[in-house]
């Protein structure tokens, strides 16, 4: 018979933020809200800089497969904060190619350019309409799920 | 080169009148330079005081053998390593180590498919998928408070029950948890 033991340790988090005082869960939103908007200028050169290191990691992708998806995934992880969601869309597609390279073993050049070249366009989101950009991430989507169908 | 717009949630996404205390919580926040320092905004903004930051899994264990920690907000993947073993050893440390049981969130803004079930088995409280919004790091954060959840510590697991629901043993069948034979009594009693 396997071993399991239950603990019902005291929940030091909700007795400290129950506590008198504080602010009303709003105000803690928009405060906290607040003080991302004003990081938003710094948020995009982190990004441009992890986007000036996904290129060229690009170049050696195969060798770099672990670096790239980092790289890339610094992106994803970023972009949606300061309104570049569909840019971290494309790059979360990207670490979904990487990862099904990961799996193979076998990185496809082409789907690889396709997603750095979305990216690229992607980074100037003003220069879309909403529906083409939507059209743009669809398509990247198709060159996924036809990766994954191969891997399956 | 060119920002993209930033759009700022204007809505009141909670809708509650509710209040958070989070000036007496130690609040460990583990991401890379840049990462953390959007958690610590966060966090300053919730109206945070004791914040401790940091980038790697070696800076966040110096932290935790001398301080005791309320919640952990974490990234997947670190400077230095991943974050899955740092909290599968958090999980294991002695019954009386007052981080054992500590919250852990950990954010992710991709999981690679090889690592699911080491994420899934680390013994993180939630996830939470990368970009971090406010609105979405306190809803996570009030769960966690509010959420009875017993720890469990089994030959291959130890963490929070991943159990949300108990809604006893299969029809027909002889429940065989401690709590089962008083949920059969309760819904006897029920029925009567």
């Amino acid at each position: 018979m396997s071993h399991a033991v239950f603990y019902e340790p005291e929940n030091r988090l909700a007795k400290a933020i129950n506590t008198p005082g504080g602010k009303h869960v709003e105000t803690a939103i928009f405060d906290a809200e607040e003080l991302v908007v004003q990081a938003a200028d710094e948020c995009v050169e982190q990004i441009d800089l992890a986007l000036t290191q996904v290129y060229r990691l690009a170049e050696h992708a195969q060798s770099q497969l672990d670096a790239l998806y980092k790289a890339v995934r610094e992106v994803a992880g970023l972009a949606g904060t300061c309104g570049l969601g569909d840019l971290g869309a494309a790059a979360l597609s990207l670490c979904n190619l990487l990862d099904q390279a990961h799996q193979s073993g076998r990185l496809n050049a082409e789907r690889l350019q396709v997603h750095l070249g979305v990216m690229r366009l992607l980074r100037r989101p003003d220069r879309f309409s909403e529906t083409e950009r939507s059209e743009i991430l669809k398509n990247l989507q198709a060159v996924i799920d036809k990766g994954q169908a191969e891997l399956a | 080169m060119e920002k993209g717009p930033i759009e700022k949630n204007a809505k009141d996404p909670s809708k509650t009148k509710a209040r958070i205390n989070l000036e007496r919580a130690s609040v460990l926040l583990i991401d890379n330079a840049w990462g953390v320092e959007l958690l610590a905004r966060i966090f300053l903004g919730f109206g945070s005081k004791h914040l401790y930051r940091c980038c790697s899994v070696a800076e966040a264990t110096e932290i935790i053998d001398q301080h005791a920690i309320d919640l952990i907000v974490s990234d997947a993947m670190l400077d230095d390593t991943e974050a899955y073993p740092f909290i599968r050893s958090l999980r294991l440390r002695a019954e009386k180590d007052p981080n054992r049981f500590v919250p852990v969130i950990l954010l992710s803004a991709h999981t690679a498919s090889r690592k699911v079930t080491e994420a899934r088995d680390c013994g993180a409280n939630f996830f939470v998928a990368k970009p971090i919004s406010p609105k979405v790091i306190m809803e996570r954060i009030r769960w966690v408070a509010a959420a009875k959840r017993k720890y469990l510590e089994t030959d291959s697991y130890a963490g929070p029950d991943r159990r949300f629901r108990d809604d006893g043993p299969p029809e027909g069948m002889v429940g065989r948890r401690r709590g089962d034979a008083k949920n059969d009594q309760a819904s006897d009693g029920a029925a009567a």
